[in-house]
């Protein structure tokens, strides 16, 4: 954030840095190594950062991720819509490399698919004459990349009428690996963007509130205290019943983040507000202020990098909470519901004892949706640690 | 007197014809079940070796006073039971509506429907009916008690019908078709009832929840000191017990919930003795009047213990053994799940067959706001379009696991009146008829998506509108693959799910495209399956119209639309039908009429009916419940017959 504020101020070199040059209120420490202390902070961080694997790690996975759902259609192997009805609930596909005893290059068996005659559950049995090689870089169905032009191309795939389902198929034989890739393009979308409008409205009006006093603040508080008293469900009822008829689910559930997100920033804004109220009086600031820097800078450059640590830890948390929640609204038919794909949706759709014992594959989602928090708290965490380079 | 209420039940058994029902348990019904029970009445009873004790040490008068001289007797399903023994059951909330719960539908009835549709008498053992079917006069099974061991007669069904039901202020279901007028006793066992309405078919009402207690009979003699027309007191009563007015204080000791006054006594076969937010505890009733034909006095179980628990857990307990019966939240997408524990477990899954037409119903809106859909949706090739483009085979092997029958919304084929036609009209899969149908209305140009565009080239898409319905169900996937079949001959759909109040009050307008009766199914009830909610303005017209015609009704023009002549014709065939009794060759007549009616126009689109339900039931226990009684449509149902169950171990 401070980067795109530093525009603003060229020619100066960046942020953080470009005030401990200019400010002499500033310690200079010679004893402690030159280089260091001449770097710029983003080099700081960015050294910080790289020191800490986690966080590395982290933000790679994260990458990838999303990578993988950008490009779902070329990672998948099936049509997120295509149905199977002759592999209802088929396991997930193991990929060989040995038939026989002797090594092969990778293939997979071909499925006899039954009906257990007692419990009606699908049966599958490798069919151990047919053997299908795992081919890449093949031509399957049609999709668009990044909604730009069409693309028949995969990674990889098999010969008919053999399949590869990497994560199995679910209830009505459709393939989970390519639903989860898809699935991720929503879940690391829609709600991120509801995060970012909450984010950037607590910052901006919970610090012009607590920078400025006053008018402003007062006028600010009463805002906050006016969302805060509105109560949630009817507020929801109401925007069940507003949405047009004949939208569907996925512009709905668009709709509602962003008004969510809209009324939903004022926690933040209180917490920005007590921060900058708190740092205002700081020596450092003022002597910013007897320096004649300008506003702006004082709040964007001194103010707000000075609980960075903070922002950071809450829009963290806020992102497991936004893919869990995506389906939370969906009793009063605003959530979002099959089907549309997202990792919300095939978690809710697991959620029951059938799935833990019959059929365990459909819980994979869950596998993607911890797997990513994590990682966007483990890059929080480096961010965290470095967003105050000065902090030993 | 006994073979006077015979005589009645047999009349009406005869009259109602219902060829193929209940294959399944007819053939396994005991010796002494209904009928062969007159014969071999027993004049001596049976009692729990829990009441003998109590008998001699004083506790309780002897079992014979107790009873009443003829008591109702119970057909077992398989053999005669044993006494003794604790069942443990499941519940999923503190409401009554659980498995062998302190629900209205285990209490005795007015009368009793037997597997095969015949009538015996229940509380009631005779009845006459008034030519014009506006009145009933009730004969109540003269010696039975409550369970607090005081008489219960006439005074207490006329406290339920007049001084409840006709009072102003407290809250009663009717389940009878018609408002009542008034109830008089007439003598100590004898009372009347007046409808403003005819209802014919009463006494089959009166074998459901409507004939049971809460609805038809109350204790009067321990609710009358809060009822202001008994109390004069009442309201300083209601004060001292923290109530603002009277009936507060009354609703608090009637109100179905019998958690709320557990001092409250009942007729049903066990009592609720304790209750709280995890469990629930039912003793036997010692007064309870039905025997099993060999006169042992029901129930043979002791104890019922309820535990609450979520809906995950509930299918836990099944699997893991714990739970003894469980059919009222089994689900058929569990099958599998219970199949397979069924060992381990050491339960048997039993099927019950499903009674309903269709598991879900598509029903076009025919008055629909949007000209353009209006005129395609009264286009009946349209509706047979969307007919036979689902593919209801599929439908029934991928959700229903072959165990349902593919079909067109009907009657099921167990209703008296059936014809095969009506079940296979426009239900085959044919895509090119579908695809020539919509081509032939002019619906020939597509978008760039390939959906069709309507004839004068606007974007043409239909909205179906449901209940919400929990993610991941099996109803959320039918309605998902409907969206595909429709998609797949170039309609474009969208799903869209309201809560529930939302979508009643949208289903009422002409807001909609189409609307699923998502957890309402097409049921053999007739009132309920030829609802008119697929023109809900043409309804409200005719609705109208109605009251007008029996005085009743407001002043001004008439609301919603006029509807074509042959539909109001249709229309009153229901209205007619509803008015004329069960038996009789008119109402065949009219059935008949209105199911060809629906075959031929397809008002409502069938999908896949006759699923069963599961009854998972424990090795131990005996005479589990396996067929409907036909005029029940919910598992709820089978409560009635939970008398009867025992524990073979004991």
């Amino acid at each position: 954030m401070s980067s795109r504020r530093s525009q603003d101020d060229a020619p100066a070199p960046t942020g953080i840095a470009r005030y401990r040059i200019e400010t002499p209120a500033e310690p200079s420490a010679d004893e402690r190594g030159e280089r260091y202390y001449m770097a710029s902070s983003w080099t700081l961080i960015r050294r910080r950062f790289l020191k800490h694997r986690l966080a590395v790690f982290g933000s790679v996975i994260l990458l990838i991720i999303y990578l993988l759902a950008a490009f779902a259609g070329f990672f998948s192997v099936a049509d997120t819509y295509e149905r199977h009805p002759d592999h209802l609930f088929a396991p997930p596909t193991r990929v060989r490399l040995f038939h026989d005893g002797r090594l092969h290059r990778p293939f997979v068996y071909g499925l006899n698919v039954g009906r257990h005659p007692e419990t009606l559950a699908p049966v599958y049995e490798d069919d151990r004459e047919q053997i299908f090689p795992v081919r890449f870089l093949v031509h399957g169905h049609e999709y668009r990349v990044i909604g730009l032009f069409s693309s028949t191309l995969h990674l990889l795939g098999v010969d008919r009428p053999g399949y590869v389902f990497l994560f199995g198929t679910d209830s009505l034989g459709r393939d989970m690996f390519s639903r989860v890739l898809s699935g991720a393009r929503i879940s690391l979308s829609i709600g991120l963007l509801g995060v970012t409008i909450s984010f950037v409205l607590g910052c901006l009006l919970g610090g012009v509130s607590g920078y400025f006093g006053g008018a402003a603040d007062m006028v600010v508080q009463r805002i906050i205290e006016f969302l805060q008293s509105l109560p949630t469900i009817p507020l929801w009822m109401a925007l069940a019943a507003a949405v047009p008829l004949n939208w569907p689910p996925l512009r709905i559930y668009f709709m509602i983040t962003v008004i969510l997100s809209l009324v939903g920033w004022t926690g933040l804004a209180r917490v920005v507000r007590g921060k900058i109220l708190q740092l205002r009086v700081e020596d450092y600031v003022m002597a910013a202020a007897v320096a004649g820097a300008p506003e702006r800078a004082i709040i964007f450059r001194h103010l707000l990098p000075g609980f960075m640590s903070y922002l950071v830890v809450h829009i963290t948390l806020a992102v497991p909470y936004m893919i869990l929640g995506e389906t939370a609204l969906s009793f009063i038919g605003i959530g979002l519901r099959p089907p549309v794909v997202s990792w919300g949706v095939m978690l809710q759709q697991a959620q029951n004892v059938r799935t833990v014992a019959l059929h365990p594959w459909l819980l994979i989602p869950a596998l993607f949706v911890v797997f990513t928090v994590l990682c966007f708290n483990f890059a929080g965490d480096g961010l965290r640690d470095v967003a105050d380079p000065y902090k030993q | 007197m006994f073979k006077n209420c015979f005589a009645v039940a047999a009349a009406v058994a005869l009259a109602l014809v219902s060829p193929a029902a209940f294959a399944a348990g007819e053939g396994e019904e005991p010796e002494g079940s209904t009928g062969s029970a007159t014969s071999a009445m027993p004049t001596r009873f049976n009692e729990a070796p829990m009441l003998a004790e109590m008998v001699a040490n004083g506790e309780l008068p002897p079992v014979d006073e107790r009873m009443p001289a003829e008591p109702m007797v119970r057909p077992v399903f398989d053999e005669i039971g044993t006494y003794g023994g604790t069942l443990f059951v499941y519940h999923r909330d503190p409401s009554p509506w659980q498995d062998v719960g302190d629900m209205t539908e285990i209490s005795p009835r007015f009368f009793r429907q037997n597997l095969d549709g015949s009538f015996d008498s229940g509380l009631i053992v005779d009845h006459e009916q008034s030519d014009d079917y506006t009145s009933l006069v009730l004969h109540v099974r003269p010696g039975m008690r409550w369970s607090d061991g005081d008489p219960l007669d006439a005074e207490d069904f006329v406290f339920a019908f007049k001084d409840m039901h006709l009072k102003e202020g407290v809250e009663m279901w009717n389940f009878m078709g018609a408002p009542l007028q008034d109830s008089q006793q007439i003598s100590e066992y004898s009372f009347s009832i007046t409808w403003t309405e005819p209802v014919p078919n009463i006494v089959t009402d009166f074998a459901g929840p409507a004939g049971g207690a809460w609805v038809g009979l109350q204790p009067a003699h321990y609710l009358k000191k809060w009822h202001v027309d008994f109390n004069e007191d009442a309201e300083a009563l209601a004060k001292e017990e923290g109530f603002d007015t009277w009936e507060d204080a009354f609703r608090s000791h009637y109100w179905w919930n019998p958690s709320e006054d557990l001092a409250r006594p009942t007729i049903h076969p066990w009592v609720l003795t304790s209750s709280d937010t995890v469990r629930k505890v039912m003793e036997r009733n010692a007064y309870y009047m039905v025997v099993d034909p060999a006169g042992n006095q029901l129930p043979y179980i002791d104890t019922v213990v309820g535990e609450i628990v979520d809906a995950e857990t509930y299918d836990l307990k099944i699997i893991s053994g714990e739970s003894d019966i469980a059919y009222l939240f089994t689900t058929f997408e569990n099958f599998s799940l219970y199949k397979q524990s069924e060992e381990s477990g050491d339960y048997t899954v039993h099927l019950v067959p499903g009674l309903f037409g269709s598991e879900m119903g598509l029903q076009p809106n025919w008055n629909v706001a949007d000209p353009i859909k209006r005129e395609l949706i009264q286009n009946r090739d349209f509706r047979i379009a969307l007919s036979v483009a689902i593919n209801r085979d599929e439908i029934n092997e991928v959700i229903y696991f072959g165990q349902g029958t593919p079909r067109q919304a009907t009657v099921p084929e167990s209703f008296s009146v059936y014809d095969d036609a009506w079940a296979q009209a426009h239900a085959q899969y044919d895509p090119e008829l579908a695809n020539e149908l919509l081509d032939g209305m002019g619906l020939t140009e597509r978008d760039r998506d390939g959906f069709r565009l309507a004839a004068d080239g606007s974007p043409l898409q239909f909205t179906i509108h449901h209940q919400v319905i929990e993610i991941g169900s099996s109803r959320g996937e039918l309605l998902e693959l409907i969206k595909e079949y429709w998609e797949d001959v170039g309609i474009r759909i969208e799903l869209r799910g309201h809560e529930p109040a939302f979508f009643w009050e949208l289903t009422d307008t002409d807001q909609f495209d189409i609307a699923v009766r998502a957890f309402e199914k097409l049921i053999q009830h007739l009132a309920a399956s030829t609802e008119s909610n697929w023109a809900p303005l043409w309804d409200q017209w005719l609705s109208e119209v109605y009251a007008r015609e029996a005085g009743a009704g407001s002043e001004g023009d008439l609301p919603g639309e006029q509807p074509p002549e042959w539909i109001e014709e249709h229309d009153r065939r229901i209205y007619k039908a509803q008015q004329t009794p069960e038996q009789s060759d008119e109402y065949r007549e009219l059935i008949y009429q209105i199911a060809e009616a629906q075959a031929e126009n397809l008002f409502w689109i069938g999908t896949v009916g006759q699923v069963p339900v599961p009854v998972v039931a424990q090795n131990r226990v005996g005479n589990v419940m396996t067929s409907f009684v036909p005029r029940h449509v919910w598992t709820g149902g089978l409560s009635e017959f939970a008398d009867q169950l025992y524990l073979k171990d004991q």
